[in-house]
């Protein structure tokens, strides 16, 4: 009898050991590209090596890589639209370190990058943001952040393909020209957007002129380290900055414009230097000519640009208007930092016009925050800022521009400071337009 | 054959039994005794009852070896001068019913041990007298020997003995200590035992090491941890009257689930001796929280106070059904006016934690076999608050900064209100002397509403701008457990012994309606603010709704086999498990958006219908720009997740009394592991376990003189990753970094060496000294991952670490100093030094900022130090007992950070509590309590150049206590 109890007993626990199967084999993966309505999936294999057609449109699914070695080629005309929604369901186009974008688009026939729901004949208002993520490029020049490379914001950590950074600050990733970009920014979780267009340490070989951002809900432009050179960028209506670069940006700039949204909106400039560390090298310091950067008003409490975090940086020739704050640097107790930048000529702004801007002082516009070391240094770091205004040639005056006409009626023309690299056109007036405005035409901000 | 000298040197596999109810009592039937405790509850129990009145007694008890405390099945007791007797059971029990009033002797006797006679045993009518006998074996005492029941007294301390016998190194707390030390749940009791330390009053540390290192088992089986973020259990859900004893293993044995710090086995009662019923309310004061007219917390359901969500947190409309901006701004609308409207936490004065228990057990006959049961029912709620809480996520900037740069700071209050309601049925049957079969019911509920303000700066972000941030929650979890266990004795087939356990537990937490709200706003001169939501700087006000699932199945049988090897009484162990875990996580997501920014520093303004989308004071209904506040649907699939894991496990080990001073124990375990958790997004990668595993374990005793062992062991053990740090799920918190699984986690393996000297003087009284060295492969650390922009916490394999210390113990009755004759002191200190070696990527990144940093760093949650002490006093005249318990833990890691940002450590806490009862009469007790009397701060903080910056801190406040206890047996 006891042999009995023994056999079932060891067949009950058998049972329980062997008989509880319930491992389930998840689906494998979907193909990659759903023909037949341009819907662009990407399973890890990214855009491949393809053609997206002048005319088509195209619909982005998700994050759709653009992989290492792969060129992806858009023709004057395409449109490509990102699907809607936040997070997980947010959509973007994103360039990997060694993948090319070739975006070159004309006046006539520029490309666009927009949401689903635009129709580009009004259904969105330039009002509308976040709708899908936005255009991301990521490549293999240097950054001062340690280790040397980092996950762009907004890309999760397990996904490799968002890595950026490298030691080919000629590191080419294509051409982008006549772009608009629109309506993206979409919240990707935890206060992390997508900017309009991403830089994530683009090299100078990279070809970027001509590139309108509308409407995105986080910065316009964000350049992390890197050394891309961009000309004829107008950025409106953007939810949070419309110019800010970090992790080390050494790149250069002509015909900046920024126009803001009167609600929205954060800084013209945001200007970091180094992440971790942040007094990391190189530094940062780009140089931009001929900026236009209209703000959001008297009563808006926005400043125009700050530097800090080590930031530093030329603007030259250069228009800003309509802000309530004018310019920040920051100046920290017993540490490297941006007013240090200042302090030993790599930040600098030259020749530059401001109207409607703080209380029009020079100690009004040129403002140093942070501590100093002690009150006395945070005292006379202000003194020698505020009468830097003058020594370096900038002045208070109205060059008659507007929010929907940035073309000066009033030329600012006194005074200019030198084109030191042949890179930029050495144009003999201030701020991003002459008697022309080039952004006419081709994008949605001066369509509307 | 000759005399086999049966002193098993150890216990019955995983069955600890502490039979320290050895007092002869005299129990009356409670059918026949009136009490307003019996009118009340006796109802419920005439299930259970079979006696009737009558003029006869039973005797029972149980017949151990004196020496080896090993339970001698088929001891015969026989009361003299008639035919009438019993023989001891497998559990060594026996039981006579049916004895006519009045005193009798009774003689015992068993194979090559003296025989005992007990005089002088009194039967009462309809009672039950419970006597405990202990034979010597013929070798060391008399051939007969006759002892009077009154000298039959219990004086020795079951754990203490076992721990002296035991094979492995092992320490535990019987019913009856707890009984003493007052503790009403696991959490308090556990801590009271060497080398424990027991963290927010729930999670247990053994050896400083963190709770990723222990283990909790019932019965032997493992159970689920409710809270998916961690790696055990929580200790507080078992209610103490429930609990026949916990053990914590703290050298690995091949027949025991592995584990590295500790492995804390429950133990539930089976056969209480006699009936018992034990009523307790209690009542605590916490200078903080309690009778606060400030007490944080918000509108929600009506059953909250009891721990169950009404249904008010259900979301109005699925997320995924939720119309995309700017397709149908119509329907966008509703929607959003649908969802509630609370965001923000209010004040309501809160009252005193209360805490109400009852247990019922007794011993019967059911079909004319033993039957035992114990059914136990608590319910507490407790409240916890603090304004004095700090968040601050810093940074080192500079080699030559002075101090660490602010990216954050803020300043927290909380409100947190849980509600526990917990069961707890056993029962048990003997099919004869050589079968039992068990079962055990567990329900546990809690509720945990809870409501957080903070109030700080993001310098990192932006300088002068303050945010302000709100968060409500509520999580309810509960767990069902059921067990069924049984134990044979096969007496032909050479004394083999067989235990088996199957359990199957399912666990939920849903946490519905998670909401958070955050603004900042700029002061300026005179006084105004300047109110704003910036979605680039913080995330948009929104809900979560989360959901997790889990079975877990547990299925153990164990063999035992005695054998005689070189004359000694040796036994061969082994046995199978199977593990089975299934979990389903989900999560759900609700953002608010809106495309024009109408916030004027008010919460349910801004909520407002009137300025919901087109309705919106902006909104220009032709061109449409400045739509207002919508929602989205923002789930992160990524988020969801499942997760699989199987672990068969076999072993197979042997006992060996090599001389009668020498002792071997060896064993080898082996455990093939399956394990996988899966994103529900597609393409995501799984993290994937496939490990299989010999585990060794080679345990060494030599007892020097008697009462003094020294041991030395050698064992190998791992620790696995939690679904949770394998899996894609980002955790949110406005004020703290995402944490992030990673799915590249392997599971760690550790040598450990052990070698302790243990002298017990007198039984309860002990001194040992220890000293231990572990070599960690791939230990699994939190890390701060150093690729992400943002601040993102992650878990990682370091390559190395090594752990080696020192562990005292020194439990003494100060009996020689007259006055302090009832008093006692006991004593525990681990030293610990652990050393990991920085990974060169990560050392280069730390001498960038500070030059010279040594390329070690401690354990990931190694404290270095272990202090706990009691200072007791026990008087069985007066029935008054006290004690003065200290606790204090070193600091320890709690975040590796990356580049040279000095790491967060969490700082020691001195814990001091002191707890008093007093016996008001045979069944009244009285208890006072004081807790957490030094009341310091929980800290993790960043230290640099001498100045601690809070990564997280608060104080929880001392709390005071009354309580009275009935009990009834």
């Amino acid at each position: 009898m006891k042999k009995v109890d023994l056999r079932i007993l060891v067949a009950l626990f058998a049972i329980f050991v062997f008989g509880v199967t319930s491992c389930s084999k998840t689906d494998d993966q979907e193909p990659g590209k759903k023909t037949g309505d341009n819907t662009i999936v990407d399973n890890g294999n990214g855009t491949g090596t393809t053609t997206w057609k002048s005319g088509e449109t195209y619909f982005l699914e998700g994050f759709v890589f653009v992989n290492e070695g792969q060129t992806l080629t858009i023709e004057p005309g395409c449109v490509i639209k990102g699907k809607a929604g936040q997070g997980e369901n947010a959509s973007a186009l994103i360039v990997a370190r060694g993948g090319k974008i070739m975006a070159e688009g004309t006046a006539d026939s520029p490309i666009v990058f927009t949401a689903e729901a635009d129709d580009l004949n009004g259904s969105v208002s330039i009002t509308d943001r976040g709708l899908w993520g936005g255009l991301i490029i990521l490549g293999n020049a240097g950054l001062n952040s340690t280790p040397g490379e980092s996950q762009i914001e907004g890309i999760p950590t397990s996904e490799p393909r968002g890595r950026y950074g490298g030691n080919n600050d000629d590191d080419n990733s294509g051409i982008v020209k006549y772009v608009s970009i629109r309506h993206g920014g979409t919240d990707i979780g935890d206060g992390n957007e997508i900017n309009g267009l991403t830089l994530g340490a683009v090299g100078s070989g990279t070809e970027i002129d001509f590139v309108e951002v509308i409407a995105n809900k986080d910065d316009g432009i964000e350049f992390f380290g890197g050394t891309a050179q961009l000309k004829h960028v107008l950025v409106a209506y953007v939810g949070d900055d419309c110019f800010d670069y970090d992790e080390g940006f050494r790149g250069k700039g002509q015909f900046w414009c920024a126009i803001q949204d009167s609600n929205e909106g954060d800084r013209c400039g945001e200007h970091d230097g180094g992440t971790d560390p942040e007094t990391g090298t190189p530094f940062a310091i780009p140089t931009i000519y001929n900026a236009t950067y209209f703000g959001r008003g008297a009563d808006a409490g926005k400043r125009t640009i700050t530097f800090r975090d080590n930031a530093g940086g030329h603007y030259l020739n250069s228009i800003f208007a309509n802000q309530s704050k004018g310019i920040d640097i920051e100046n920290l107790a017993d540490a490297q930092d941006s007013y240090k930048q200042f302090a030993d000529g790599n930040l600098s702004l030259e020749g530059n016009v401001f109207w409607d801007v703080a209380d029009g002082t020079a100690e009004g516009i040129f403002k140093v925050s942070g501590s100093g070391s002690d009150v006395v240094d945070s005292t006379l770091a202000l003194q020698a800022f505020a009468t830097y205004f003058e020594t370096a040639n900038n002045v208070v005056a109205n060059p008659g521009i507007s929010k929907n006409n940035p073309v000066p009626s009033n030329p600012q023309t006194d005074n200019l400071a030198s084109y030191n690299n042949n890179w930029f056109d050495a144009v003999t007036y201030k701020g991003a337009f002459g008697a022309e405005n080039w952004a006419a035409g081709w994008t949605k901000y001066f369509s509307e | 054959m000759g005399i086999v000298k049966n002193r098993l040197p150890q216990l019955f596999t995983r069955k600890y039994k502490f039979h320290n109810h050895l007092w002869l009592g005299k129990v009356p039937n409670p059918q026949i005794r009136p009490g307003l405790i019996r009118i009340l509850l006796l109802q419920s129990l005439l299930l259970f009852s079979f006696r009737a009145v009558s003029q006869t007694g039973t005797l029972r008890g149980r017949i151990t070896d004196a020496e080896t405390g090993e339970e001698l099945i088929g001891a015969a007791v026989l009361i003299e001068g008639t035919i009438t007797g019993a023989s001891a059971d497998l559990d060594g029990d026996y039981s006579i019913s049916d004895i006519p009033a009045g005193e009798i002797n009774i003689r015992c006797t068993y194979i090559s041990y003296e025989s005992q006679t007990i005089t002088g045993v009194e039967i009462k009518p309809d009672g039950i007298v419970v006597l405990d006998i202990k034979l010597k074996s013929v070798s060391v005492g008399l051939e007969e020997v006759v002892v009077s029941a009154k000298a039959v007294r219990n004086t020795e301390s079951a754990i203490l003995n076992m721990q002296k016998k035991s094979a492995s190194v092992m320490d535990g707390i019987s019913a009856q200590q707890i009984r003493k030390s007052g503790d009403s749940d696991a959490a308090g009791a556990v801590g009271r035992i060497t080398g424990v330390s027991v963290e927010g009053g729930k999670y247990v540390y053994v050896r400083g090491l963190g709770d990723r290192y222990s283990k909790t088992t019932l019965n032997g089986a493992e159970i689920p941890g409710l809270d998916p973020e961690r790696n055990t259990v929580q200790m507080d859900i078992f209610p103490t009257n429930a609990i026949e004893s916990m053990i914590v293993h703290k050298s690995f044995s091949a027949n025991l689930n592995t584990f590295t710090g500790g492995l804390i086995d429950i133990v539930t009662k089976d056969f209480p001796e006699e009936f018992n019923l034990h009523f307790s309310a209690s009542y605590e004061f916490n200078t903080q929280s309690s009778l606060n007219d400030n007490f944080l917390t918000y509108d929600g359901g009506k059953n909250d106070w009891i721990g169950f969500d009404d249904g008010t947190r259900d979301f109005p409309v699925q997320p995924e059904n939720i119309p995309l901006y700017p397709t149908d701004r119509d329907a966008i609308d509703g929607t959003t006016r649908k969802f509630n409207k609370i965001m923000e936490p209010n004040k309501k004065r809160s009252f005193l934690n209360q805490n109400y228990s009852l247990s019922v057990g007794n011993q019967t006959k059911l079909f004319g076999k033993a039957f035992g049961y114990t059914i136990g029912v608590n319910y507490k709620n407790e409240e916890k608050y603090y304004n004095d809480g700090e968040r601050g996520i810093y940074k080192l900037t500079d080699a030559n900064a002075g101090v660490l740069n602010t990216e954050q700071k803020y300043n927290e209050t909380a409100g947190i209100y849980e509600s526990l309601f917990g069961s707890l049925v056993s029962v048990n049957y003997k099919l004869n002397n050589s079968n039992k079969l068990g079962y055990v019911l567990m329900y546990n509920h809690s509720g945990i509403k809870n409501a957080f303000d903070y109030y700080g700066e993001k310098p990192e972000d932006e300088i002068g701008m303050f945010i302000q941030s709100r968060e409500l929650g509520f999580k309810e979890r509960s767990i069902l457990a059921n067990q069924l266990k049984g134990e044979h004795f096969f007496e032909q087939m050479g004394k083999l012994r067989i235990n088996w356990i199957v359990s199957y537990t399912k666990s939920k937490q849903v946490e519905p309606d998670l909401r958070f709200f955050t603004n900042s706003y700029y002061p300026d001169a005179v006084g105004d603010a300047q109110y704003e939501i910036n979605p680039s700087k913080y995330k948009v006000p929104s809900r979560f709704n989360r959901a997790m699932d889990e079975i877990n199945l547990d299925n153990k049988i164990h063999f035992e086999l005695p054998f005689t090897l070189l004359g000694s009484a040796s036994k061969f162990k082994f046995g199978a498990a199977y593990v089975y875990k299934d979990r389903g996580f989900s999560e759900q997501k609700i953002d608010y958006l809106a495309q024009v920014q109408y916030y004027n520093g008010s919460v349910s303004d801004y909520l407002d219908d009137s300025n919901i989308g087109q309705d919106n004071p902006l909104y220009d209904p032709v061109s449409r720009r400045n739509y207002g506040l919508y929602v989205q649907n923002a789930t992160d699939i990524r988020n969801s997740y499942t997760g699989t894991q199987s672990v068969l496990g076999a072993y197979a080990m042997v006992d060996m009394p090599l001389t009668e001073k020498f002792r071997m124990e060896l064993g080898l375990r082996y455990e093939a592991n399956k394990m996988e958790s899966a994103s529900k997004k597609k393409n995501h990668k799984k993290g994937e376990l496939d490990d299989k595993d010999f585990l060794p374990a080679i345990n060494l005793t030599l007892t020097v003189v008697k009462n003094m062992n020294i041991r030395l062991a050698y064992t190998r053990t791992l620790s696995r990753p939690t679904f949770r740090e394998v899996a894609p799920f980002a955790s949110y918190s406005p004020v703290a970094p995402t944490i992030v699984g990673n799915p590249d986690l392997k599971r760690a393996l550790i040598d450990n060496i052990d070698l302790k000297w243990e002298y017990f003087m007198k039984p309860g009284e002990v001194v040992s000294f220890g000293l231990f060295y572990k070599n960690f492969t791939d230990p699994i650390e939190m890390v701060d991952n150093p690729v992400a922009v943002n601040p993102e916490i992650s878990f990682q394999n370091v390559s190395q670490a090594i752990n080696y210390g020192l562990e005292t113990e020194f439990r003494k009755s100060l009996d020689f100093i007259n006055p302090l004759r009832n008093m006692y002191l006991g004593i525990n200190f681990a030293y610990i030094r652990s050393e990991v070696s920085i990974d060169p990527e990560e050392l280069e990144l730390i001498r960038a900022l500070v030059p010279g940093h040594p390329d070690t760093r401690p354990l990931f949650g190694q404290a270095p130090y272990i202090v706990n002490g009691i200072l007791g006093f026990d008087s069985k005249k007066t029935g008054l007992l006290a004690s003065m318990v200290f606790n204090m833990t070193g600091e320890r890691i709690s975040l590796v950070t990356k580049g040279g940002t000095p790491d967060v450590f969490q700082q020691p806490v001195p814990v001091l509590d002191l707890n008093i009862r007093k016996n008001l009469n045979k069944h009244f007790t009285l208890s006072l309590k004081a807790k957490n009397l030094l009341n310091a701060l929980n800290q993790q903080a960043y230290t640099y150049k001498g100045i601690k910056y809070s990564y997280y801190g608060y104080s929880m406040g001392r709390v005071f206590g009354i309580g009275v206890s009935y009990r009834f047996r």
